[in-house]
């Protein structure tokens, strides 16, 4: 068992601040591990693809009438 | 979600004993199979041992959202992310036996719960995506929303976050998977009932033109959580062809309802991995019970009427 099995194996209501600070702790040491390896590191976010000039019509423009919400 | 709130929800079923009150659960259901939707909405058969997927995803995003929430609110990010770990360490925390939920598979287990929290956190530590404040002051965030769809006909549901990107409005929200996120995951998000209709109500609850929605999906592996952002447009003209055909969708389901019986949609039997009523349907109408009973159990209704 780990360090952090072994704090999760405990009832949470009586894990203090400093139990989740190692808690998190371990799992960012683990993310570090992961990216430090050979797998292939987390993608970063994309950039959203641009909408067609066609898309940018307000909704409400265009439900003008067809709906009373 | 309260038990005073489950029991104090209106039944989303009207005086004719049809359906009046949906969301994108049960719309699903009724457009998969109308048999899936006699079996899971209208007579609450539910897997004897629960859904891992939808208990880890409904705790999953339910963190998520709460982060952001405390982020708005003025919490820096390690007090945000304190908080939701230990909301989530007793969520998860199985009390009548005093140990860890268990869940009985491999990725999805409470410690890679954690780990995936954890990591999402930082992964988008820089994150461009920003909560929009609402007129109120109170962040766009875990947003229950219910309005009519027609005349007597209401759609409901939750939106995670409504987000401003470049300018433009987003809901959000947060998937997670056990396979590999490559680009045509999130194909599958258009056409999709759910998306349409986040997208649609975003319009609708905020009035402002939302352009779609943001999908942050999470590979759960065994030994790391891996993050992929996907976006899925929708123009005011897909929204109100949603509207007109899930309306008509509507309509159809519910003549099913008055008529008493509801057709197998055979060519969705293998979809998705499988439909979890397959080996039901398999069986001669006859013996259907037997084994409906033997693998499933009858619960609380599912109900779109109650908030979070």
């Amino acid at each position: 068992m780990t360090d952090l099995d072994l704090i999760l194996a405990r009832d949470p209501r009586q894990h203090t601040k400093d139990d989740r600070d190692q808690i998190i702790r371990m799992y960012r040491e683990r993310r570090h591990q992961y990216n430090s390896g050979p797998q292939k590191a987390p993608a970063k976010p994309k950039k959203a693809p641009k909408a067609k000039p066609d898309e940018v019509l307000s909704l409400h423009e265009a439900l003008k009438g067809s709906l009373d919400l | 979600m309260t038990a005073a709130m489950i029991d104090t929800a209106p039944s989303p079923f009207d005086l004719t004993g049809a359906q009046y009150a949906f969301d994108s659960t049960s719309l699903s259901w009724s457009e998969t199979c109308p048999r899936l939707y006699q079996y899971m909405m209208i007579e609450g058969w539910q897997r004897l041992h629960g859904n891992v997927h939808l208990e880890f995803g409904g705790l999953y995003a339910s963190a998520l959202e709460h982060f952001h929430k405390h982020l708005a609110l003025g919490d820096s990010r390690d007090v945000a992310l304190d908080k939701v770990i230990e909301e989530v360490l007793i969520a998860t925390w199985d009390y009548n036996n005093d140990r860890p939920k268990e869940w009985d598979h491999p990725s999805k287990t409470r410690s890679n719960l954690l780990r995936t929290i954890v990591w999402y956190c930082d992964q988008f530590d820089q994150d461009p995506l920003k909560t929009v404040i609402l007129s109120d002051g109170k962040p766009a965030v875990e947003y229950s929303f219910r309005f009519e769809l027609s005349d007597n006909i209401l759609y409901s549901g939750h939106l995670d976050r409504l987000v401003e990107y470049n300018g433009d409005m987003f809901i959000t929200d947060n998937k997670t998977t056990t396979m590999t996120v490559a680009p045509y995951y999130f194909e599958k998000f258009s056409p999709n009932t759910q998306m349409s209709g986040y997208a649609y109500a975003g319009n609708v609850v905020f009035h402002l033109p939302v352009k779609g929605v943001i999908i942050d999906a999470a590979q759960i592996a065994v030994h790391f959580s891996r993050f992929e952002r996907g976006f899925t447009f929708r123009t005011p003209s897909q929204l109100e062809e949603w509207r007109v055909d899930t309306l008509k969708h509507i309509d159809t389901i519910r003549r099913h309802t008055h008529e008493g019986y509801y057709p197998q949609n055979r060519s969705s039997c293998d979809k998705f991995g499988g439909c979890a009523f397959r080996d039901v349907c398999a069986r001669s109408p006859e013996v259907r019970p037997q084994f409906l009973r033997a693998d499933f159990e009858q619960g609380r209704n599912w109900n779109p009427m109650i908030s979070r």
